[in-house]
């Protein structure tokens, strides 16, 4: 055991000081990690690929450069992950339509990441291109809970959940088109975050709805989570992150959310709500007046209608690999009406102004991420009507897909059978630091922090 | 819905997608028919969000 074996679970923002004050070197925080992963990873499936070797000898890099006064930022020398849906190395999104494809350059967020500084660990399990749900029958193994090894992470960044949970990485890059960066933060109890539309580049990431999809960190906290956006933008953190909650107008939609809620999650977020009351925030019961299926039924039909257009191309040319549930999704995207597609777009910018009214007198908002928890991993594909359904799993995520304005789901407690849920502030447009802000704030305040999965200590 | 009227709605999907160029199995298309009421909700909710916004109406509360 090195001096950074019991650091597994250590805030990335904390190995980073660590790093910075040469207490610890890249190489012995690399070295642990690889360890706890491939102690670990054969029963989370949480990477695909791991790059042992290059990490070795990017940590070797950094050491040198820290060493020699030339410190980068907090992302120096520490190691983190990317989704298999970004352009680095063996990159099949989760398909095996795409096994063995190799990319031939990187995508920008990850060259952004390099010239912070990073150390490169390897490439994270998701749903088939960041949408269709992972079973035991796929040709990649699913990722897996590290609450609970027989559940979902939460999709679609499945790997980026579970490799957070069970101390993996420090931090992760996932993508985010109706949730997939918030849901397996939510499932998995650790913190993330969809910055604004636009902010974070999706060049070199394989799209599902380009019109919806972002990119966006995961970390075992909020100042990690921001420290991992910041650092790619090439910008220091907001040095107001811990201002606290004072003052902060917060909406509650309930309309939204809480007829459709799992009780138990509705209790955990409530819990949270007060919290943020009792620090000071001014949290107030609004009416969004607009119902989770009419959001999921507009952020579907656009990523349908997307990603049928982007995949049609593949589909002619009969090229075997795609999975069943992802064949049928992108054939129902065909099968959808053009005027579909425009009406959703334009309920979309109806969608996007109710909220805007509401910003008008309010922070944020907040709610569930989403209103049950993690599902038993299946066993084969999950039949279509699970995912077009007038009754779908409430996934609160898709608003601030709709809106483009950041999102942060926060861990705010366990189930009775000890599973993770998540409490999630949404911002207007370019308001990512307050939303953050926020989220650091209820972080600050929340008995969650020092959580972490009993199996894998 | 009857059996036989469950396979021509599949049988008349599997055609639109042979239209576009896309090979669809029976499975498939049975499984595609058998979503098809929820997908025409979620096309009524859009529609009628979307003229909503497009009147100007007042957004709904």
């Amino acid at each position: 055991v090195t001096a950074a074996g019991g650091l597994h679970y250590a805030p990335l923002v904390e190995v980073a000081a660590l790093l910075q004050g040469r207490r610890i070197s890249s190489v012995e925080v690399t070295r642990a990690t690889l360890a706890r992963i491939e102690a670990v990873n054969p029963a989370l499936a949480a990477y695909y690929t791991v790059f042992a070797d290059a990490a070795l000898a990017e940590a070797a890099r950094a050491d040198a450069e820290i060493s020699a006064g030339a410190w980068r930022g907090v992302l120096h020398g520490v190691p983190i992950a990317f989704k298999d849906l970004y352009e680095l190395g063996p990159t099949t999104a989760g398909s095996r339509l795409l096994a063995g494809n190799v990319a031939t350059k990187e995508a920008v967020l990850v060259r952004a990441a390099r010239d912070a500084g990073v150390v490169v660990l390897g490439k994270l399990a998701t749903h088939e291109f960041g949408l269709a749900a992972a079973s035991l029958s796929d040709h990649f193994p699913p990722a897996r809970n590290p609450w609970d090894p027989g559940r979902t992470p939460g999709g679609s960044s499945t790997g980026a959940g579970s490799a957070l949970a069970a101390g993996l990485a420090f931090g992760a890059f996932g993508t985010d088109t109706g949730g997939s960066v918030r849901l397996p933060a939510a499932y998995s109890g650790v913190v993330g975050y969809k910055p604004t539309y636009g902010l974070l580049s999706l060049e070199g990431v394989i799209p599902l709805a380009p019109s919806l999809d972002h990119t966006g960190p995961l970390g075992r906290g909020v100042r990690d989570a921001a420290a991992l956006c910041a650092a790619v933008q090439g910008r220091e953190p907001d040095a107001g992150l811990e201002a606290g909650v004072r003052g902060l107008r917060v909406a509650v939609p309930r309309d939204f959310w809480e007829d459709t809620c799992d009780p138990q999650v509705r209790r955990l977020v409530d819990a949270g709500l007060d919290a943020l009351g009792r620090a000071g925030a001014a949290v107030e019961d609004v009416s969004l007046g607009l119902s989770v299926l009419q959001v999921m039924a507009v952020g579907y039909l656009i990523t349908l209608a997307e990603a049928a257009a982007y995949h049609l191309p593949t589909l002619r040319s009969a090229k075997e690999g795609y999975g069943h549930e992802f064949g049928l999704v992108l054939r129902t995207g065909l099968l959808l009406p053009a005027y579909s597609y425009v009406d959703a777009q334009r309920a979309r910018a109806a969608i996007a102004a109710r909220v805007d009214e509401v910003f008008e007198r309010h922070d944020v908002l907040a709610m569930p991420t989403v209103g049950a928890f993690a599902d038993p991993i299946p066993p084969g594909p999950r039949p279509l009507d699970r995912r077009i359904s007038v009754k779908p799993t409430p996934q609160y995520t898709w608003l601030a897909n709709l809106t483009g304005g950041p999102a942060v789901s926060v861990p705010c407690g366990l189930s009775e059978d000890g599973l993770p849920a998540g409490l999630q502030l949404i911002g207007r447009r370019g308001d990512d630091d307050r939303v953050l802000r926020a989220a650091r704030g209820y972080e600050m305040v929340s008995a969650w922090p020092g959580a972490n999965p009993p199996l894998w200590p | 819905m009857s059996v036989s009227d469950d396979e021509a709605a599949a049988r008349r999907l599997a055609a639109r997608l042979e239209e576009l160029g896309v090979a669809t199995t029976g499975e498939q298309a049975r499984e595609l028919a058998s979503v098809q009421a929820a997908l025409e909700a979620w096309i009524r909710i859009a529609a009628e969000l979307a003229k909503r916004g497009a009147a100007g109406e007042e957004q709904p509360r």
